[in-house]
């Protein structure tokens, strides 16, 4: 037995082992959990590395649990009995994107958490997620996927509430999880109704099997619904302003991966699962419809935020406009290469996002640490004595806007490219938002850090400036040489979903 | 028959649930509506599992065709997961109970801006 054939399910059973044994360690003594975490930490990201780096060279892995050999596929013709995890290049590199933003959230929270405020709790709470992140995008199972999915919802309210001694994290918390459980429940029903059918949860088998019945439709209706929510699109993006900003900073960060798991989720279900029967313009339209409406609506609402946790999150919301708007095209591409680039538009739009939205968000915690506030009215010359976070946040802005050189610009570029042909419409929307962005990030920029100095502000500990230079590392990494990124990452990613799903179907049930 | 009248009942929980769940004011009363609806969802696996004059499917029943276990296997992880939810926001129920002194959603919301 080798590690190597084990790396799925310890990538997904390491950091959950970690989150339970996490407290235990703790009440011996503070180093031993610090180890322990940055152990586990360690340990993950090697995983999901290796994994990646194992799928990106061979093809995709299916790991049966239970059986015999976990390399065991179904014989041709045979049923799927046992759960699988499947991991593709979309897979790995969601895995890629989870990893990347878990690390800076713990690096980042040995030094923000505070002792006598549940710090070992938080932790534990952040393995769970981050597990639950990891399987979401690795299991090759519905059912499997929903457990993944309510795992991940548990972990974030409890992670959004965090700060129980205040009213309006506990409001936040609530409205989240009462959003999250009702999103469940129709991935729930989703679930019920496709093993009705085909008395199956396997993702792979399902799909062979899907014919477009009404059924099937109801189910996708369902998963759509369900996923969406989830992921904070318009119309129920409401939950996510209030957890994004009363969430502590580095789990606010784990909360955007967390979207996105979703939106992966529903990559996997339009592609995949649906992908042998997705004729309908319909879909692609819908979801189009709700990326171009959600990036209107989020950076229109960022312009009137007063609160920078706010603001920063409908920055975040916003972002989730383009990945469905990327996405979204290639539902609709009628022509192979331009659904392709909008698909890879689509996909870097994630990785990117997760990095720059991560920063901003860092950056703000390290503010509201400092200044004790997050009213941008009473906020002002922080930049005198937070150098580094001042300059960590102007480069977040400028990424998130997309400017080049920066990575943001790199996708952005690939999604006006595939909606030009579609409708310059949608690239005049798409490109309006990345322009009040700019507006709206300069000003919280100028406001916060810019101007005479107003109070003596605590810099920011060395943990916190490791954390944020990670990212902003691969934001400029990713906009300098943004070719070596598609080329390696994003393309075998986005080929997997756009025309893998053979591929993912033979690894699963054989030849 | 029992199938379908299962699943009908499934349906109208869910229904009444959500309903519950959108028209209250009060948390607790969104959260009972949650509740049920949840309930009719795991109703509904276990219907999808039926098989007319299927017995339990439990070794040693007797002839004829068992009952899909899986199903049941499923909302035994469901109920779970809901009661794990439920608890959750109920918590933060009681936070707010005690940050607040109050369980209707508007004045919750208008508590926020103070």
């Amino acid at each position: 037995m080798s590690l190597g054939t084990h790396l799925p399910i310890l990538a997904i059973a390491v950091p959950l082992l970690g989150a339970f044994a996490l407290p235990i360690f703790a009440k011996v003594h503070k180093r031993l959990r610090d180890m322990w975490a940055a152990a586990v930490g360690a340990f993950t990201c090697a995983m999901v590395i290796a994994l990646a780096v194992q799928v990106l060279s061979t093809g995709v892995v299916v790991y049966t649990l239970g059986a015999t050999s976990p390399a065991q596929t179904v014989a041709p013709g045979g049923f799927p009995i046992r759960i699988t995890l499947t991991v593709d290049g979309m897979s790995a590199f969601m895995g890629l994107i989870s990893a990347l933003v878990g690390l800076a959230s713990l690096i980042y929270a040995f030094q923000f958490l505070k002792e006598d405020q549940g710090k070992p709790l938080a932790m534990t709470l952040f393995f769970l997620l981050w597990a639950g992140m990891l399987g979401m995008e690795y299991t090759g199972d519905m059912f499997n996927f929903f457990v993944f999915l309510e795992i991940t919802s548990i972990a974030a309210c409890a992670l959004i509430g965090y700060r129980t001694w205040e009213s309006r994290p506990a409001e936040a918390a609530f409205k989240t999880m009462a959003l999250y459980t009702v999103g469940g429940l129709l991935v729930l029903l989703a679930v019920a109704i496709l093993y009705g059918q085909y008395g199956a949860l396997n993702i792979a088998y399902l799909s062979s099997k899907i014919g477009g019945s009404q059924l099937d439709k109801i189910a996708l209706g369902l998963l759509l619904g369900g996923l969406l929510m989830k992921a904070g699109a318009v119309p129920a993006h409401m939950w996510a302003p209030d957890a994004y900003g009363e969430a502590p900073a580095q789990a606010a960060m784990v909360l955007v991966a967390n979207t996105q798991a979703s939106l992966y989720g529903l990559w996997r279900v339009l592609f995949t699962l649906f992908g042998g029967v997705l004729a309908a313009p319909a879909v692609g339209w819908l979801v189009v419809s709700l990326g171009t409406l959600t990036l209107l609506v989020a950076v229109l609402m960022a312009v009137l935020q007063r609160d920078l946790g706010r603001l920063i999150a409908y920055g975040a919301v916003s972002q989730i406009g383009y990945m469905l708007l990327g996405v979204g095209l290639v539902a609709l591409a009628s022509r192979p290469d331009f659904g392709l680039v909008a698909m890879q538009g689509g996909i870097f739009h994630m990785m990117n996002d997760a990095a720059t939205v991560g920063l901003l968000m860092l950056a703000a915690g390290v503010v509201r640490r400092a200044a004790g506030t997050k009213d941008l009215t009473a906020l002002g010359g922080l930049g005198h004595d937070l150098k580094w976070t001042g300059g960590f946040f102007f480069l977040g802005a400028l990424a998130l806007a997309g400017i080049p050189p920066f990575n943001g610009f790199a996708s952005k570029l690939l999604i006006y490219e595939s909606s030009f042909r579609l409708s310059p419409l949608l690239t005049a929307v798409a490109v309006l938002g990345s322009i009040l962005l700019l507006a709206v990030f300069a000003r919280a920029f100028q406001g916060v850090f810019l101007g005479p100095k107003m109070r003596e502000a605590e810099p920011a500990p060395v943990g916190m400036l490791v954390a944020m230079g990670i990212l902003a590392a691969v934001i400029l990494a990713m906009g300098l040489a943004p070719g070596f990124f598609v080329e390696h990452l994003v393309t075998p990613a986005a080929r997997a979903l756009w025309e893998g799903r053979d591929l993912y179907l033979a690894a699963v049930l054989g030849g | 028959m029992e199938g379908q009248v299962a699943l009908l009942l499934a349906v109208s929980l869910l229904v009444l649930g959500l309903g519950t769940l959108l028209s209250r004011r009060n948390v607790i009363w969104k959260l009972l509506g949650l509740n049920v609806a949840s309930g009719g969802a795991a109703l509904f696996l276990v219907a999808v599992g039926h098989r007319p004059q299927a017995v339990p499917p439990i070794l040693g029943w007797g002839p004829g065709p068992a009952a899909d276990p899986l199903p049941q296997a499923l909302i035994l992880t469901a109920i779970v997961i809901h009661f794990a939810t439920l608890a959750l926001s109920l918590v933060y129920v009681i936070f707010l109970t005690e940050h607040l002194h109050t369980q209707d959603v508007p004045k919750l919301e208008r508590g926020e801006d103070e």
